[in-house]
């Protein structure tokens, strides 16, 4: 829990940090803005005060005058610093030298001021204009200006009236004035804000965090416990649709399939068991009987001929059982593997399961399988030929094992629309039920495996049936026979 | 009968009990546990049969059987495997050899296979000693030389598809059953034959057929086997 807390609060402070980042970029910008607007506004304002005096005193003027001169001039000009201590006026000559001005002596140390903005501000250029400080401040200074007239003869204005607008004496006074009061307010207002920020971002955090909160508990609690519990119970409550709840769906959904996967592999791990054990019991009764022979055999050394041979033919019939047994394991696990190869090739159905029906033909006996019905046509396939012989092999031996007597199975081959059929029909006892159930519903009818009576594992020759019609895009099910027994349906897509 | 056998196999049980019922069938049995050794047995003298496992040390069952196919293509072999799956590759073009058991097998089964193979060798050596050749539309059966020919180019045939298209092309227009194919080509008599007579006849379309997927030649008769037609015999 404390660790989100501290996610939360690292992401306040981040969130201030910003905020404060921001708010002195925009006072920095707005302290520009301003300083460039006032100058203009006060440029403007006293754009026509140089041309008004000019115009209006002709006693102020530049060049060689007289003592009366110089003081009527000088006292208007002393009166203008009276009457706007923040302005400073100087007379320039033509080429911008500093003629006269009013001050301390020796307080002018640009003794010549640029023309090049004087020109531009008498032609009329928008404003602000900067012109050059006589103070020798080095700061550019918004001025106003105008020509005193020309002299007779001459081609250039006598001189200019040369008036700085925010003057030295200005910046001194709101350097007092402003400096203590601005940060004073500035770092109030700051202060409330961060504070506000700080307030008003731990109740929005925290509840933009909670859901992550909720989710980091549910992990930890999934992690201690191995249980869900916690995850179905928030998501009963409405989250907006957002990442973090996203993320929570995600780690439902991936908690889910982890414990279905945990609950299929131990059901597998339990099928496996139980396969091995009926697998063990198969494998046992068989080499048991054998073994039952052959001690038999190797004690009644000299028995009767008779009974020496009906041990052999019984030692002999249990080894075939374990053979028969062992070659069926190995098929149905190779067909199992996941890299289970099939060597396709096209070959006619028709002719195979005839192939097939045939191979239970013996010699001098009545056939205990037929091929009935009508002759189905070529029915091509384009599928691993030895493997589908293993599956009719299988369902027609099925067939004859468990309904032996006079009634031959019938095998019969049909065409539907995209796929042939061949059908098994043997007038034996019938499937059991549960095997009959998972043929129709298309699941295995060995995973899990099904026990049988006796202790054993059944069903193998159909499972490997099962397997190969699902591998090869058909299926295996039952019918509803026309009599009584079993109507096996072995469906394979015909080739394209 | 006093053939000899070369039986490729490293597992002593298994050798064993071959060996009890080769020899009480009158064959004279060589071991080679290894393939490199089997190999050099294989170049060193004529054999009448190899009998032989696919995992092996040094050299495995595959290597050997290319081996000896590269040295004489007329030696039978019979492959013995833990792998049923097998059998297609080791059946088909891919190595061509004669006869496939899969473990665990009838040692009384491969007895009576090893003998039938060998019988059929016989009998066609014998025959084609005198046989002329066989010609159907464009193919050549030459029986001297085993082979197959389409004006001159030569189609490669394993022992045993020879002897099925040698059966049938020698009675064209009589319908065989899987049974007849087995017992007059394989020479098999007995129970439980695993192999797909479909599987070759298959494989021999798609050798003499125009168009495999509607033959002409070798057609099917429903309910009762294979008919080699006589189109232009």
């Amino acid at each position: 829990m404390s660790g989100n807390r501290r996610f939360a609060t690292r992401l306040i402070l981040a969130f201030a940090l910003l905020l404060a980042g921001f708010g002195l970029f925009v006072a920095l910008i707005g302290w520009q803005v301003r300083d460039g607007q006032d100058q203009e506004s006060m440029q403007r304002l006293s754009y026509g005060l140089a041309r008004h005096i000019v115009e209006r005193w002709p006693q102020v003027t530049p060049g060689q005058i007289d003592a009366v001169e110089r003081a009527a001039r000088d006292g208007l000009l002393s009166m203008l610093s009276v009457v706007n201590p923040g302005v400073q006026v100087y007379v320039l000559d033509a080429e911008g030298r500093v003629d006269a001005y009013i001050g301390e002596p020796g307080m002018v140390r640009q003794h010549t001021v640029d023309l090049g903005p004087v020109r531009r501000f008498l032609d009329g250029h928008a404003l602000p204009l900067h012109g050059t400080d006589p103070m020798g401040s080095g700061m550019p200074r918004i001025f106003s200006a105008a020509a005193f007239p020309k002299r007779d003869g001459a081609s250039a204005a006598s001189g200019y009236l040369y008036i700085v607008l925010d003057g030295q004496a200005r910046d001194q006074v709101a350097r007092e004035v402003g400096a203590g009061r601005l940060w004073l307010g500035a770092g109030f207002a700051a202060a409330a804000g961060l504070c506000m920020t700080f307030l008003l971002g731990m109740f929005v955090f925290r509840r933009l965090t909670r859901p992550l909160i909720d989710l980091e508990r549910r992990m930890r609690d999934y992690s201690a416990r191995g249980s869900t519990s916690l995850a179905s119970e928030s998501r009963g409550r409405s989250a907006p649709c957002d990442e973090v709840t996203a993320i929570g769906d995600a780690f439902d959904r991936m908690t889910n399939r982890l414990e279905a996967q945990a609950a299929r592999e131990r059901q597998q791990a339990c099928a496996h068991r139980e396969m091995m054990a009926g697998v063990a019991h198969d494998l046992r009764t068989p080499l048991t009987a054998l073994h039952g022979h052959l001690e038999a055999m190797k004690q009644l050394d000299d028995a009767p001929p008779g009974i020496r041979d009906r041990l052999l033919a019984g030692a002999l019939g249990q080894s075939d059982r374990v053979r028969r047994l062992s070659q069926q394991l190995f098929e149905l696990v190779s067909l199992q593997a996941v890299d289970q190869v099939l060597h396709r090739e096209r070959f006619c159905l028709d002719e195979l399961v005839a192939d097939a029906v045939q191979k239970f033909e013996l010699t001098g006996q009545p056939a205990p399988v037929l091929l009935a019905g009508p002759p189905p046509g070529r029915l091509e396939l384009d599928a691993d030929l030895q493997l589908i012989e293993r599956a009719l092999t299988n369902l027609i031996h099925n067939a004859i094992r468990h309904a032996p007597g006079s009634t031959p199975v019938r095998v019969t081959v049909r065409r539907t629309a995209n796929e042939a059929q061949v059908l098994i029909e043997d007038s034996g006892p019938g499937l059991p039920e549960d095997v009959e159930h998972r043929l129709n519903e298309g699941a295995s009818v060995r995973d899990p495996p099904m026990r049988r009576a006796g202790g054993g594992i059944s069903g193998l020759g159909l499972a490997i049936a099962q397997r190969v019609a699902l591998m090869h895009g058909g299926r295996l099910q039952t019918l509803p026979p026309a009599g009584p027994g079993t109507l096996m349906c072995l469906a394979l897509p015909l080739a394209a | 009968m006093n053939e000899r056998l070369l039986l490729v196999e490293d597992d002593d049980a298994i050798v064993d009990a071959l060996r009890l019922h080769l020899e009480a069938a009158g064959y004279r049995v060589h071991r080679e546990s290894d393939g490199r050794c089997a190999m050099v047995e294989i170049d060193r003298q004529h054999w009448d049969m190899v009998l032989l496992d696919l995992m092996l040390p040094g050299a495995d069952g595959w290597d050997v059987c290319r081996h000896l196919r590269a040295h004489d293509s007329g030696i039978p072999v019979i492959m013995l495997s833990a792998r049923s799956t097998e059998a297609h590759r080791v059946l088909g073009l891919e190595l061509g050899a004669d006869d496939y058991m899969a473990k665990p097998f009838s040692m009384v089964e491969l007895v009576a296979r090893i003998r039938a193979l060998l019988r059929r060798i016989d009998q066609s050596r014998d025959r084609s000693a005198a046989a002329p050749d066989l010609r159907f539309g464009p193919f050549r059966l030459d029986i001297v030389r085993r082979a197959l020919a389409c004006g001159d180019r030569t189609i490669t045939l394993t022992l045993r598809e020879f002897d099925l298209l040698h059966f049938m092309a020698r009675h064209p227009g009589r319908a065989f059953s899987r049974g007849e194919l087995l017992s007059k080509v394989w020479g098999a008599g007995f129970d439980g034959y695993e192999h797909t007579v479909n599987s070759h006849i298959n494989r021999l379309r798609t050798k003499i057929e125009d168009d495999p997927r509607e033959p002409r030649r070798i057609v099917t008769v429903w309910g009762v086997g294979y008919r080699f037609e006589a189109l232009d015999l």
